[in-house]
């Protein structure tokens, strides 16, 4: 296995599990999976060996944001009902619909999409993919202190979208 | 800092909770914290909220990479079957080790040890072989041990070398005009000295000038 078959292997979850989170669509996901290491390895020289990671994140979020950005312009030219967009866009099941989730869990999602960006990234990034601050600062060209703010202004974001949700649970 | 009004204290506190649970307050903000959440029954509530959230986002599920896409992105890879040509793999290697350098440079430490390299290199290519470009040569001249084989002695390979230095110290005499008047200038009808150096201190001496 050479250096770059083992940074696939490496880091591919992770840049997957990311694009699926941001755009809850599995096979856009995978498309945009493979285009990042496709361009990854078109830059392979290029790139210093410990900030590929940063590299990585940094042009699958450009990408899925572009894909974002595709989805909405399309929705506004051809006027169709966004859910019926979303289940034709989607032809698998989300992966995060495969596993069995519970209430919570799916709440949790929801709110997650309702938050904006670079809310959601960060919080993604920290705490569902328990990535070191440095290298979301690195991803997202942001000082060290500024992810940290982020990141607990995200999660106060979803604590009161689902203070609801909690009231009812703990009740 | 303790906030003041109900108002303030309220919003003070719903913009550190996150920072509470994650261990980031610093001390005097921790204290004041807790303060307030020994006190109100409704910030323990959203600090074990925000606790619960924490946990349920760290317990969501990590997709993972479907098999096919990661054969799809090694196919499409030549890297990943072909591998390099030795030269184009040793100049990939120059390129990243020069890169780490360039890199590594941002400290000053690197900095210097790089700077003292180049002067180093600099010394040894460029001044010393400027300063003194005879003396090594004539040393290792003189050292230079031939291995002798029939039929020639070592005598006779000595007698060959100390010819061949008169020869070629009599062609840069000749041709170094300023020191034409200075030294002595051998005569290029007289015999060449039969002079057998012995060791490294020999020294081969000319017939005087007519």
């Amino acid at each position: 296995m050479n250096d770059f078959e083992k940074q696939v292997h490496q880091y591919q979850d992770r840049i997957y599990g990311f694009a699926c989170y941001f755009l809850k669509d599995q096979t856009v996901a995978q498309d945009i999976t493979q285009d990042v290491f496709i361009k990854f390895w078109e830059h392979y020289d290029d790139i210093d060996r410990d900030r590929a990671l940063g590299w990585l994140l940094k042009v699958t979020r450009n990408a899925c944001i572009d894909q974002i950005r595709k989805r909405k312009t399309r929705r506004k030219s051809v006027t169709v009902d966004s859910e019926n967009l979303n289940r034709a866009e989607s032809q698998g099941p989300s992966p995060l619909a495969e596993t069995q989730a519970s209430d919570f869990d799916e709440h949790l999602n929801a709110a997650l999409d309702n938050i904006d960006e670079p809310y959601r990234s960060v919080v993604v990034l920290r705490e569902v993919q328990d990535l070191k601050y440095k290298e979301i600062a690195e991803a997202l060209d942001m000082p060290l202190n500024t992810v940290k703010v982020y990141i607990h202004r995200g999660r106060k974001k979803l604590r009161n979208q689902l203070a609801e949700v909690l009231d009812h649970e703990a009740a | 800092m303790k906030p003041l009004d109900a108002s303030f204290r309220d919003e003070w506190m719903d913009a550190r909770v996150e920072a509470y649970v994650d261990g980031d307050l610093s001390g005097e903000d921790r204290e004041t914290f807790e303060e307030i959440l020994e006190e109100e029954a409704h910030w323990q509530t959203q600090v074990q909220q925000a606790q619960r959230i924490q946990e349920g986002l760290r317990s969501l599920p990590q997709p993972s990479t479907p098999p096919e896409v990661t054969q799809s992105i090694l196919d499409r890879t030549s890297r990943s079957h072909q591998p390099l040509p030795w030269w184009k793999d040793t100049l990939q290697q120059v390129i990243h080790t020069w890169r780490a350098l360039v890199a590594a440079r941002r400290r000053p430490a690197v900095d210097y040890a790089v700077g003292l390299a180049f002067i180093a290199v600099a010394v040894v290519f460029v001044v010393w072989p400027l300063t003194e470009p005879d003396a090594p040569r004539t040393q290792s001249s003189s050292q230079l041990q031939i291995p002798v084989t029939a039929p020639y002695s070592q005598t006779d390979v000595d007698r060959a070398r100390t010819k061949a230095e008169w020869t070629l110290d009599y062609v840069s005499r000749i041709s170094d005009a300023p020191t034409e008047t200075t030294t002595a200038r051998p005569d290029p009808t007289d015999p060449v000295p039969d002079v057998i150096p012995n060791d490294s201190s020999t020294t081969v001496r000319f017939p005087p000038a007519p």
